[in-house]
């Protein structure tokens, strides 16, 4: 049938400026190369959205794509989402900075080779390649690839966003309280039939994002234990 | 294009049928009353089915109580009338196809059931598939960006969390005579299935409930709560380890779409105009020999329009 380019799908964008790499002729192309296309994207958080993690309570992440005529992109908005994070700052969203330093899968992110502490960018079989968050990177297993998660990294990178939204303040208990209740609503759906593996199971996870100060008494029970 | 050369058989009969794909999902969510719903207000698409909206303001009006006040005070501030205006910019995407001559000979009259005789045609016929799977993936992407939240980070999905999130829309008054549409990965749907056989008890046991067992193959699982329908997507974004759902209901997204006519210089298979916004045009390849390229193209976007409307339902991926 001959060698012909690949079809040019919806997602099929032009590379970010000065960093999309010539894609390599099929018969060139490594095995167990990355596949498909994510675009470049931008995180956004604000103080009166947080979520539970790890025994920690830390910033909800807005991510805007950098895709045209998505999320109110324009036409331009191909490398960096201005209309996506115009419209969320209109919300009460900010940007995060490119430059908040962390610790992830056991590196320091300051002066990483993307130019931004959060983002990675990975050559695929596209013309542009893939964008991925810092705390997930792929691991090829042969046909297959994975993306592990360095959730410590991800809770770090959150604890430098929460400063920087705190700036030197404190966190309000009323925002402390606002962002344990919806794991605490969940967990407690569980307490009727703690006799269940899988419910026994879910419920010290949810009961294990939520801070040990925060625990209210009738899930104090299924707290891990500090050793 | 991946036609495969046993199928190119002069001697074997073959026949030509439409391949499974998870996007085939895809046809009963954009079919769904809430995505209905958007699409009667967008511009271009509005007229076809019988509405129109260019754009749309958000105003803020008949939430507020008044407040006690004595004769001979001084007046009270007025409040605020700051609508939001939300417009989005249509911009091209486009899908394309290299045919290459003998194939399109070699394949002639294979196409069987929904395949059209001529692959050509099925080329065409392709389009609105792929125009359906891009509107709906701008509309599953934008989650990301939502305000409200129901669901926990690195956690699997939850009979709560779904019933919580709806509730909480419930409450603020986002839900319309469409109810709502929800989408998670298949992950997430199994979560939820292996959850509420966890519950035990009255939702174990909930008629509505029992749809986990009985998913039909078009992707819908089934509605909940009294108004949530429940469908299972491929396309549903993802973010750092977690994948991130939607609930929608139609006043949560805008989408706007632009119509484009091909210039008289193209050989227009299907010309964009007259209340159809998608073109498709076929030419021959001016870098590959005895190869016609056939171009599917609409300009269209998605932005979210009142956040109250949406709620992004967090689960972890694996």
């Amino acid at each position: 049938m001959g060698t012909r380019p690949a079809p040019a799908g919806p997602a099929y964008q032009p590379p970010p400026a000065g960093l999309g790499p010539a894609r390599p002729p099929t018969s060139q192309r490594p095995t167990g190369v990355l596949q498909g296309w994510r675009p470049g994207f931008v995180l956004l958080a604000r103080l009166d959205r947080l979520e539970v993690s790890g025994g920690l309570v830390l910033p909800d992440l807005a991510r805007a794509d950098a895709v045209a005529g998505r999320g109110g992109n324009t036409s331009a908005d191909t490398v960096d989402p201005a209309g996506w994070v115009a419209s969320l700052e209109r919300q009460g969203y900010r940007r995060v900075p490119d430059d908040l330093d962390f610790e992830c899968w056991g590196a320091r992110r300051a002066g990483c080779a993307s130019g931004c502490t959060y983002r990675d960018w990975y050559e695929t079989d596209r013309v542009a390649g893939r964008w991925s968050e810092a705390w997930t990177r792929p691991k090829v297993l042969g046909s297959v690839i994975k993306w592990p998660v360095d959730w410590d990294g991800k809770r770090a990178f959150q604890q430098q966003v929460l400063k920087w939204l705190l700036n030197g303040s404190e966190l309000d208990s009323d925002l402390i309280e606002a962002a344990c209740a919806p794991a605490i609503e969940i967990a407690r759906a569980y307490l009727g039939n703690v006799g269940n593996h899988e419910a026994a199971r879910r419920l010290k996870h949810l009961v294990a994002q939520l801070p040990l100060e925060h625990i209210p008494s009738d899930l104090a029970p299924y707290a891990p234990t500090k050793d | 294009m991946a036609l495969s050369g046993a199928l190119t058989s002069t001697v074997t009969l073959n026949a030509l049928r439409r391949a499974i794909t998870s996007a085939s999902k895809n046809k009963a969510a954009i079919a769904d009353p809430v995505m209905a719903s958007i699409i009667q207000r967008d511009a271009v698409l509005g007229p076809v089915v019988g509405a129109l909206l260019q754009r749309m303001s958000l105003l803020d009006l008949g939430g507020g109580k008044a407040t006690a006040t004595a004769e001979g005070a001084a007046q009270l501030a007025s409040a605020a009338v700051t609508p939001t205006n939300i417009a989005p910019a249509p911009t091209r995407r486009e899908y394309a196809r290299d045919l290459l001559d003998s194939e399109r000979s070699q394949l002639a009259g294979l196409g069987m059931g929904e395949l059209p005789p001529d692959i050509l045609d099925a080329f065409v016929m392709e389009g609105v598939d792929v125009w359906g799977n891009t509107v709906l993936s701008d509309i599953l992407a934008l989650a990301t960006g939502a305000s409200y939240s129901a669901g926990t980070t690195g956690t699997a999905l939850s009979w709560a969390a779904l019933q919580n999130g709806y509730l909480d829309m419930v409450n603020r008054g986002a839900v319309g005579e469409a109810g709502v549409f929800a989408a998670v990965k298949v992950k997430g749907i199994k979560d939820v299935a292996n959850d509420v056989l966890s519950l035990g008890g009255a939702v174990q046991m909930a008629n509505q409930v029992q749809q986990f067992m009985e998913v039909g193959k078009s992707g819908y699982v089934g509605s909940f709560f009294g108004g949530l329908r429940l469908y299972m997507l491929d396309d549903v974004a993802t973010s750092g380890g977690d994948d991130v759902g939607v609930m929608l209901s139609e006043r949560g997204v805008l989408t706007a779409h632009k119509v484009i006519p091909l210039p008289e210089s193209a050989t227009v298979l299907v010309q964009a105009g007259g209340g159809n916004w998608i073109s498709r045009e076929a030419k021959r390849s001016t870098s590959l020999s005895a190869t016609t390229r056939i171009e599917t193209a609409f300009w269209t976007a998605s932005a979210a329009a009142d956040p109250a409307a949406m709620t992004k339902l967090v689960y972890v991926t694996v």
